[in-house]
């Protein structure tokens, strides 16, 4: 819809100030698209054809595309793979191409569809780092959806969450912590062959009401601290106070667990739904 | 002009891809050639019974035997609707729709680089094979530049007929195999690319005369055989560019008609 090509049902849209449906190829030419599962380079031929074919396509000029296709190696270290035919390229250098060829044109607004889906970790913090430096330089304004919440803690300062096709959160990415998820949480690590007594969570959340605990293999055992509720210090002292864990470890609390618990409608009193 | 820039890449860029692949081009066209060395044998024989058939003498049939299939490599190839229908099934029709292109134009320009360089490779192999060992003959200098735009205008023709047939596969799920194969046996019959229509019972070739397919070959080969002189040259172009122009129009109505139902999966 937002590219033009669903025949909207109704209602009114406006990108760029144009309707992207009537006018297509002029919205075309200002935005740009990656789905992550979907290879955008012609099969059969080196990358850097694809390259050209959209140079052209889109009038670029070429010593701006020389530019950008070095920032693009810069980032991406994409020019040791333009002259390989893309059906020999692995999944994550098709996708740092396919990303290289969408900002050629240095669209205005980028739209991607789980761009970092199925990558491993280090060209996911390639992709990162170059949608960052992008959005900056550029002021690209990048719209992404994405089931790797690790995406959005890197990425986005604003966060929507869609629910069964309405918007049941639309907020800045920390004021979304601060609310439903502000706090940390502790985990505990026990000796591999020891056992957590199972009574352990119920009497911790006792102690210090607000507190979330569960016992994972391991053994550990994990507390999830609101901030209004108790300090991690006071958990600490409680499990040390009773047990004998050999590590713990102090995080802030993932977006992960924010966004599940969101989903869940498990949000704190107080606060309306969107 | 500057438009045409945003195009020609795509010429370019698909013609590679038959490149890449031209022993395979060039050992599917064996099987071409081997039907013809038939046809030659049977037509050889039936030579030997009079003097012509349907006005042909038996070096200008087999003149056309191998100038019409060399005309049909240009012109037509199954895989090319199979291939519109897999971009739509498989939804990297989407890859195109978000570029500043007019898909339809896309696709003809996608058609014309495939089937000039596929033409190239198979088109010319048979080509050479006629003029080398069967003693087909070379058109009239005069002739060439009617040729060359009657060749275009049958490709735009031919794609028209197949970007229909591959739209279908908005409307069945993403299958056209079978309407592919027929289209494909018609083609090879009402083009005149198997035997020429004027051997055709003239019921049948009434009926032929009012079909595009025979636009696609028979023009171009009668051409090329200067059997087509002045007006009756001029009216077969008109023909011609009247089909293209039809098709192109019908093409694109269909084409976005199609799309509004189009569903393309997501991630």
């Amino acid at each position: 819809m937002l590219l033009g090509v669903l025949h909207p049902s109704g209602g009114d849209l406006r990108i760029l100030g144009r309707d992207p449906f009537r006018e297509r190829l002029a919205n075309n030419q200002e935005v740009g698209v990656v789905w992550g599962n979907r290879n955008y380079l012609w099969w059969d031929v080196p990358v850097r054809d694809t390259m050209e074919r959209y140079r052209r396509v889109y009038r670029v000029s070429r010593s701006d595309y020389e530019q950008r296709l070095n920032l693009c190696d810069q980032f991406l270290g994409t020019s040791s793979l333009l002259h390989i035919h893309a059906r020999q390229l692995s999944l994550g250098q098709r996708m740092r191409c396919n990303l290289a060829n969408v900002v050629l044109h240095r669209p205005r607004i980028l739209y991607l569809d789980e761009p970092t889906i199925g990558l491993d970790v280090v060209v996911k913090h390639q992709v990162r780092r170059f949608l960052r430096h992008i959005n900056r330089e550029w002021g690209t304004t990048i719209i992404l959806t994405t089931h790797d919440l690790g995406d959005i803690e890197d990425l986005c300062p604003r966060i929507v969450v869609i629910d069964k096709g309405r918007k049941i959160l639309d907020d800045r990415l920390e004021a979304v912590r601060e609310r439903h998820g502000g706090g940390v949480r502790v985990t505990f690590q026990f000796p591999p062959d020891g056992t957590i007594d199972p009574q352990i969570p119920g009497l911790l959340q006792a102690a210090l009401p607000g507190v979330a605990a569960r016992i994972e293999p391991g053994p550990r055992l994990i507390a999830t601290v609101p901030r209004a509720a108790a300090t991690p210090i006071a958990v600490i002292r409680w499990v040390v106070g009773c047990l004998e864990p050999i590590n713990l470890q102090v995080d802030e609390n993932p977006i992960e667990e924010v966004v599940q618990r969101i989903y869940r409608g498990e949000m704190e009193d107080g606060h309306e739904r969107v | 002009m500057r438009e045409f820039d945003r195009y020609w890449p795509t010429v370019q860029i698909a013609a590679k891809f038959v490149v890449a692949n031209r022993t395979q081009y060039a050992l599917q066209v064996m099987g071409d050639l081997l039907q013809i060395v038939v046809m030659f044998f049977i037509w050889r024989a039936a030579y030997a019974q009079a003097d012509t058939f349907g006005g042909l003498t038996q070096a200008e049939m087999i003149s056309y035997l191998f100038v019409a299939q060399v005309f049909r490599l240009v012109v037509t190839h199954s895989v090319m609707e199979q291939q519109i229908a897999y971009w739509i099934r498989s939804g990297d029709i989407i890859r195109e729709l978000v570029v500043p292109l007019v898909y339809m134009w896309k696709d003809l320009c996608h058609a014309i680089g495939w089937l000039g360089a596929v033409g190239g490779i198979s088109g010319g192999l048979v080509y050479v094979t006629g003029l080398l060992f069967f003693d087909v003959r070379l058109p009239a200098l005069s002739a060439l530049p009617a040729l060359l735009l009657s060749l275009l205008l049958a490709i735009v023709i031919s794609f028209g007929i197949s970007f229909i047939i591959g739209t279908l596969a908005f409307w069945s799920d993403g299958s056209i195999w079978g309407i592919s194969n027929a289209k494909q046996v018609v083609m090879a019959f009402a083009s005149g690319a198997l035997i020429p229509l004027s051997l055709f019972p003239s019921w049948l070739r009434q009926v032929v005369d009012w079909l595009p397919f025979q636009a696609g070959v028979h023009i171009p080969t009668s051409i090329y055989l200067g059997h087509l002189h002045g007006a009756t040259l001029w009216r077969a172009l008109g023909v011609q560019a009247l089909w293209a122009a039809g098709l192109l129009a019908l093409a694109n109505w269909f084409f976005h008609y199609s799309l509004r139902k189009v569903t393309i999966p997501g991630g």
